[in-house]
């Protein structure tokens, strides 16, 4: 089917959309394609590629995730009674590199039915691009105004359109401390910044480290750091602010970025804070990192990182209770003004085929009765307001979940909210800075660069 | 054809006898049945999509407008993609001259040993492993944890066992470069030393033993008798390994992510195709990869037909 032109080729590829997306009839598909100078078969093959949109989709959904191993089989248990009910067989694709397999998929016009995103960046991304369904048109929304606060509402809309439901939710406001140890040592939990870095230099003093912190993490290195950026100014400068620096409507060389960066190198540079700071801190995981309060003899005192730290505890320490083994305090307030601020992140259920049985499913997992199926079995915190807080298994969950749905401001992970060069870019600046916190002002330049080309594109 | 047809007359008289006449119509129909399904799929899978690549190359990150040299224009001044030019091009000259000179080396030592089988089967080994395995490997030889914890990284054990400060190789810059290299190394000499062994084996005893009795040292018969008469394989090999580095990815992908001053131009490529979605970047940087193998690919047509011809 040789297509030279190449506004005749964007014009089938607008065609194949509007049949794929917006239920075309094929009589009409077929004519129009022949009108653009397809042959008639042709048109037919393409139709045939374009999955027909007739029986063979309407009693199954393809979803495409990045969940393995024990979340993968949570989601497989929330969905399990969709599909006994409506009798809709949900097929679960699941890769860890969603970004290449998406948009290879995207390109060759077979997206999945639904993708579970684990950034909203990326789904700006694709709802710009036209590639995504606006949920609006078919959920109840007032039933969604119902059990999501207006702020995961518009966080989930692109131009005034809903196109996203936050699903699996998690709060970034989190320091890990060990308990029992706090106790033995009299230590009190920091409330504010100027507290925690008082506890800071007393442990330091004793001869112990305080703080332990681990960015590695392959292609994504750095992202720990960012989140400590994100929570830290969120609580200096706030909730509008923090819009515009997402947005970039302030240089990345505004102070109050640099100030943001500042107190963070207060943890970082400190002296006897961490272990081996900083080849430390860029050569640990961030999993491992985790662990070290709670080791024996525990090798430092705090860990910041969002609340599916959890997980890697327990996992690690099974026979540490939730709780009394292990707990976290909220990030302590910087600015008054802004206390009780948390930043988190969610993974994001969108849709990109717009079928009655990509609809259902969406209702389903929108609903509160799908969320505590996983709320229930752990490691899943759902910012549906129906959602009951005694449905999560543990204390330290339901301490998570009340500190989301009760956050005075709360926000998105920067990181996740922008460009994915950007985003990238910010992670490998965390890099930087930590080897090299003098260079404050030249990473700052550096990534102002890459935002002027980053959000142009 | 004509010198062939002489020889065989010459040798047997019961072999067939080859006639050289020029080639009618029907052989051309022959030839293009045989071969014409192979150019038909070469030229679908790889003609077609090398100039696709290249428009692309030359339209914005959307493949929408055209934007002209502007995607290359970025690659050779944006630093972080210029690193990634100067890191490809340190791969190319270290990986080729380590693993080439370590495989020869250890070929000629290997040749007049008894246990010669068992140490080159050894060092051919880690060539059956995937460059993904050999990455998770040797990330667990570099790994770093500070002092007072336990070392679980190998290097850093025999460090600290020494009372030195186990260092993070992979976060290193200085280092993490030479660090990776060395997984390649590891893998591909086996490769390089296995050719080189048959091609040393070629070599007629008689030429070293004349040059022997000659007095020869045997450094001197290494530098002036085995080395151009195996010639020809080192090029091989050496091509071999440059084709090779061109298109290094798993290795700096699963070890450092192209962090720490290590990203190649397979891993840019990835990175700007399926994380940022940049198509034009994306095929901007496969046509500069393209580019710099054209002479190499060059260079190997030059010598098969040279020695085709011979």
């Amino acid at each position: 089917m040789p297509i030279h032109d190449r506004r005749q080729r964007a014009a089938v590829d607008q065609l194949v959309e509007e049949y794929t997306e917006q239920g075309l009839s094929r009589r009409e598909f077929v004519r129009r394609a022949v009108g653009l100078g397809l042959s008639f078969s042709a048109a037919g093959a393409l139709l045939a590629a374009c999955g027909g949109g007739g029986a063979s989709s309407s009693n199954t959904v393809d979803v495409l995730n990045v969940w393995g191993g024990e979340e993968q089989a949570s989601f497989k248990a929330v969905v399990a009674p969709f599909t006994s009910q409506t009798g809709i067989k949900v097929n679960v694709e699941s890769t860890r590199d969603l970004d290449s397999v998406l948009t290879a998929r995207i390109q060759a016009n077979n997206p999945p039915d639904i993708a579970i995103l684990p950034n909203p960046g990326k789904m700006q991304q694709l709802a710009q691009r036209g590639k995504l369904i606006a949920l609006d048109s078919f959920l109840d929304m007032g039933q969604i105004q119902n059990d999501y606060a207006s702020a995961w509402i518009s966080l989930g809309s692109y131009n005034g359109k809903l196109y996203a439901i936050f699903y699996k939710a998690a709060n970034k406001g989190t320091i890990w401390y060990n308990p029992s140890q706090f106790s033995n040592n009299h230590y009190s939990i920091p409330t504010s910044w100027s507290d925690m870095i008082n506890l800071s230099n007393t442990i330091a003093k004793s001869g112990k480290y305080p703080w332990s912190m681990g960015v590695s993490s392959q292609a994504a290195s750095g992202w720990p750091a960012a989140d400590w950026i994100a929570q830290i100014y969120l609580n200096q400068s706030g909730p509008d602010m923090y819009d515009k620096w997402v947005a970039h409507q302030i240089p990345w060389t505004d102070p109050s970025i640099k100030s943001a960066f500042q107190m963070f190198g207060q943890i970082v540079t400190g002296s006897h804070y961490i272990n081996g700071a900083p080849q430390s801190i860029l050569a640990t995981g961030f999993q491992q990192a985790s662990y070290l309060p709670f080791d024996s003899p525990p090798q430092a005192y705090m860990y910041y990182l969002g609340d599916f730290t959890a997980g890697f505890i327990s996992t690690q320490f099974s026979s540490l209770q939730p709780g009394t083994g292990f707990n976290f305090f909220p990030f302590p307030t910087i600015n008054s003004q802004y206390a009780g601020a948390v930043t988190g992140g969610a993974d994001v259920v969108t849709a990109l085929r717009n079928t009655t049985a990509v609809q259902k499913l969406v209702k389903y997992l929108a609903t509160a009765q799908a969320q505590e199926i996983w709320v229930k079995r752990g490691g899943f915190t759902s910012v549906n307001k129906s959602v009951s807080l005694s449905a999560y298994p543990d204390p330290v969950a339901q301490a998570s979940a009340k500190m989301l749905t009760t956050a005075s401001f709360y926000r998105f992970g920067a990181d996740d909210l922008m460009p994915p060069a950007m985003e990238d870019a910010f992670w490998k600046a965390m890099l930087d800075y930590i080897s090299t916190p003098g260079n404050l002002n030249s990473i700052l330049n550096g990534l102002e660069a890459t935002a002027s080309q980053a959000y142009a594109s | 054809m004509a010198t062939i047809a002489k020889h065989t007359d010459q040798q047997d008289n019961a072999r067939p006898t080859f006639k050289t006449r020029r080639a009618s119509s029907r052989d051309w129909q022959t030839a293009w049945l045989w071969a014409g399904p192979a150019v038909v799929f070469v030229a679908v899978f790889l003609v077609y999509p090398v100039f696709n690549t290249i428009w692309l190359s030359l339209l914005d990150s959307t493949s929408t407008t055209f934007v002209g040299l502007k995607n290359y224009q970025i690659i050779f001044t944006n630093p972080s993609l210029l690193e990634v030019l100067r890191n490809n091009l340190l791969w190319l000259v270290l990986g080729t001259v380590v693993t080439v000179f370590l495989g020869l080396v250890i070929a000629v030592l290997v040749d007049r040993v008894r246990i010669e089988s068992l140490a080159k089967a050894t060092i051919f080994i880690p060539m059956a492993i995937s460059f993904v395995g050999a990455g998770v490997i040797w990330s667990l030889v570099y790994q770093y944890a500070p002092v007072g914890q336990p070392q679980i990284g190998l290097l850093d054990a025999i460090l600290t066992r020494f009372g030195l400060p186990p260092q993070a190789w992979l976060v290193n810059a200085s280092v993490d470069n030479f660090a990776l290299i060395i997984v390649y190394v590891w893998i591909w000499t086996g490769f390089c030393m296995v050719i080189i062994s048959a091609a040393l084996k070629s070599i007629p005893s008689e030429i070293i033993e004349a040059a022997r009795i000659d007095g020869a040292s045997e450094i001197s018969i290494f530098f002036r008798i085995t080395i151009p008469m195996i010639n020809s394989t080192l090029v091989v090999v050496a091509t071999t390994m440059v084709i090779n580095l061109l298109k290094i990815f798993d290795i700096i992908y699963v070890m450092t992510g192209g962090n720490y001053h290590t990203n190649v131009i397979a891993v840019a490529y990835y990175q700007q195709l399926f994380s940022f979605n940049n198509f034009g970047v994306a095929s901007a940087l496969a046509v500069v990869l393209l580019l710099a193998i054209i002479p190499i690919m060059y260079f190997n047509i030059r010598r098969f037909r040279a020695e085709a011809r011979q």
